[in-house]
């Protein structure tokens, strides 16, 4: 039987007193492309958090590729899972630009005392076009607008050549055209790259667009799991009735 | 013009060079990340263990060393783990530090002018062990930051993204933390406990309002504390006034002078693209 590229085992997670997920139990098979939906704080960001080791674990067990998250394995695990924060503010005067901002995810694989050469060079100019950014590289990070930092942070986490990617809320922030040219990039870079991926969004439209399972959570529970048809099948009853 | 002829007022020059290197570095950390409030617990934490150290009788550097190690390691995972509110943590860590130094300050026994000189600094007795102590700290911190400068980068930018993408985040934040620390520690002596804290922040937050390279942020942070230094130096020994005190205020003045010609300022709802961009 295939190891599930992502498993986690009787996992809770909390902030403070306030305990966000319970006792939750998931495997996402290799090259999955899932939605995750759900009423805000139903735990959502935490769960892609969980995954990727940002929120500490203080019961239960993430499980990547047949690999435990611990001290000793996270770093090497995180390098291969691209993360897209739902939010991210930061001071308009900040001296970073964009450019930089995309090739810091590529840091963590590139290894200490090296410096950027042509190969991130070249990778920087592939992603920047597919993604339509290059005229904003040059740009100070903090001065673009919130669908182009989104885009550029599509970018930070596709230069990291991940296999599996975390999406939050991409879809906030874009105009129409622009969701539209995202949905056909995840698409192709999940059929290309065989990329686990899994998708926070309240965007239903996406989701059934673009996933063939969806992960619906309430109150830090998994609710629903299972296929994209057979959710929207539930909603409209749902919906129906009330 | 005739000081330089003096052996003092050389050493004098050197030590604000290097105090100037180490300072405008560790500036750049705090001031992009926001943590001043962080730095000043910690230089509070060295004036307190210089002072520790004179009541015993023991090396007030090493003592200093040690306390602001220790503030370090206190506040990295207070402010890493989240499980207070930051700024009540640090307010509590510095408080405290604040308490101890005038209760150590209280109960030494004999003059407090070797205690004083801790608080304001006295750049002009500096002797070729202090020297050293800052060639040390400054080359120790210009190495990290040649040596990791991307880690660096990616860490003061953002610690949860940098973590996300498989940098030891935290490690590099508290080393971070060590060297603001180590800085502090060593210019206690000629800069003072009180006013170190300024020539870190005052120099940095002026590069911020010039440049949006990073790289740059860093050679203007530590050309101004440098600046700061030397002209503070001369107005202090022109005027005969207190070193630090004038040190620290050229670097006020230098900082709001770039915030009055920043190109970074918006005029009539428009950004302005900066000369050094």
């Amino acid at each position: 039987m295939k190891t599930p590229k992502i498993q986690l085992i009787n996992v809770s997670v909390g902030y403070l007193t306030e305990t966000i997920i319970r006792n939750l139990s998931l495997n996402i098979e290799e090259g999955e492309l899932a939605g995750i939906f759900g009423p805000n704080g139903s735990g959502k960001t935490t769960l892609l958090c969980a995954i990727n080791g940002i929120a500490k674990i203080p019961e239960g067990r993430v499980v990547i590729d047949g690999i435990k998250f611990n001290i000793f394995t996270e770093n090497n695990l995180r390098r291969t899972i691209g993360y897209v924060p739902q939010h991210f503010d930061i001071d308009p005067k900040l001296p970073v630009i964009s450019e930089e901002v995309i090739l810091m995810g590529r840091y963590g694989k590139m290894g200490y005392l090296s410096s950027v050469g042509d190969n991130e060079k070249n990778m920087l100019e592939k992603i920047s076009s597919l993604l339509e950014i290059d005229h904003i590289l040059k740009k100070p990070f903090g001065q673009l607008s919130g669908g182009e930092k989104k885009r550029v942070l599509i970018a930070r986490a596709l230069i990291q050549e991940p296999e599996i990617m975390l999406l939050d809320e991409i879809f906030a922030w874009l105009d129409r055209d622009m969701v539209s040219s995202f949905t056909g990039t995840i698409k192709d870079a999940h059929k290309t790259q065989n990329l686990t991926t899994l998708i926070v969004s309240h965007n239903i439209e996406m989701i059934q667009r673009l996933c063939s399972r969806v992960i619906w959570m309430e109150e830090g529970k998994i609710i629903f799991d299972g296929e994209t048809e057979e959710f929207l099948k539930k909603v409209r009853i749902s919906d129906g009735i009330n | 013009m005739e000081l330089i002829r003096f052996a003092f007022f050389q050493k004098a020059l050197v030590a604000c060079l290097l105090a100037g290197i180490a300072c405008g570095i560790a500036g750049v950390w705090i001031v992009i990340m926001q943590i001043s409030f962080i730095g000043v617990a910690i230089s509070h934490a060295a004036f307190a263990g210089a002072l520790l150290a004179i009541l015993l009788d023991k090396p007030p550097i090493l003592f200093s060393f040690m306390f602001s190690l220790l503030a370090c390691a206190v506040l990295g995972p207070l402010s890493d783990r989240g499980q207070l509110h930051p700024e009540t943590s640090i307010g509590i860590i510095f408080s405290s530090t604040l308490g101890l130094a005038f209760l150590f300050m209280g109960v030494i026994p004999e003059a407090k002018s070797q205690a004083l000189s801790f608080l304001w600094g006295s750049v002009l007795t500096v002797n070729i062990q202090d020297i050293l102590l800052l060639a040390a700290t400054a080359i120790l911190v210009s190495l990290t930051v040649i040596l990791f400068y991307k880690e660096l980068q990616s860490v003061i930018f953002n610690r949860e993204l940098a973590k996300a993408s498989g940098i030891a985040a935290s490690i590099f934040f508290y080393l971070l933390l060590f060297l603001t620390g180590a800085t502090v520690s060593a210019t206690l002596k000629s800069i003072g406990g009180l006013l170190v804290f300024a020539l870190i922040i005052n120099p940095a937050a002026a590069a911020y309002q010039i440049t949006y390279s990073m790289k740059k942020m860093y050679l203007l942070s530590t050309f101004f504390a440098v600046v700061s230094g030397w002209a503070g130096l001369f107005v202090a020994s022109i005027l005969n006034l207190p070193a630090g005190a004038c040190i620290v205020i050229v670097s006020s003045i230098i900082f709001v002078v770039s915030v009055i010609f920043s190109p970074k300022r918006t005029r009539n709802g428009s950004r302005q693209k900066t000369f050094f961009q």
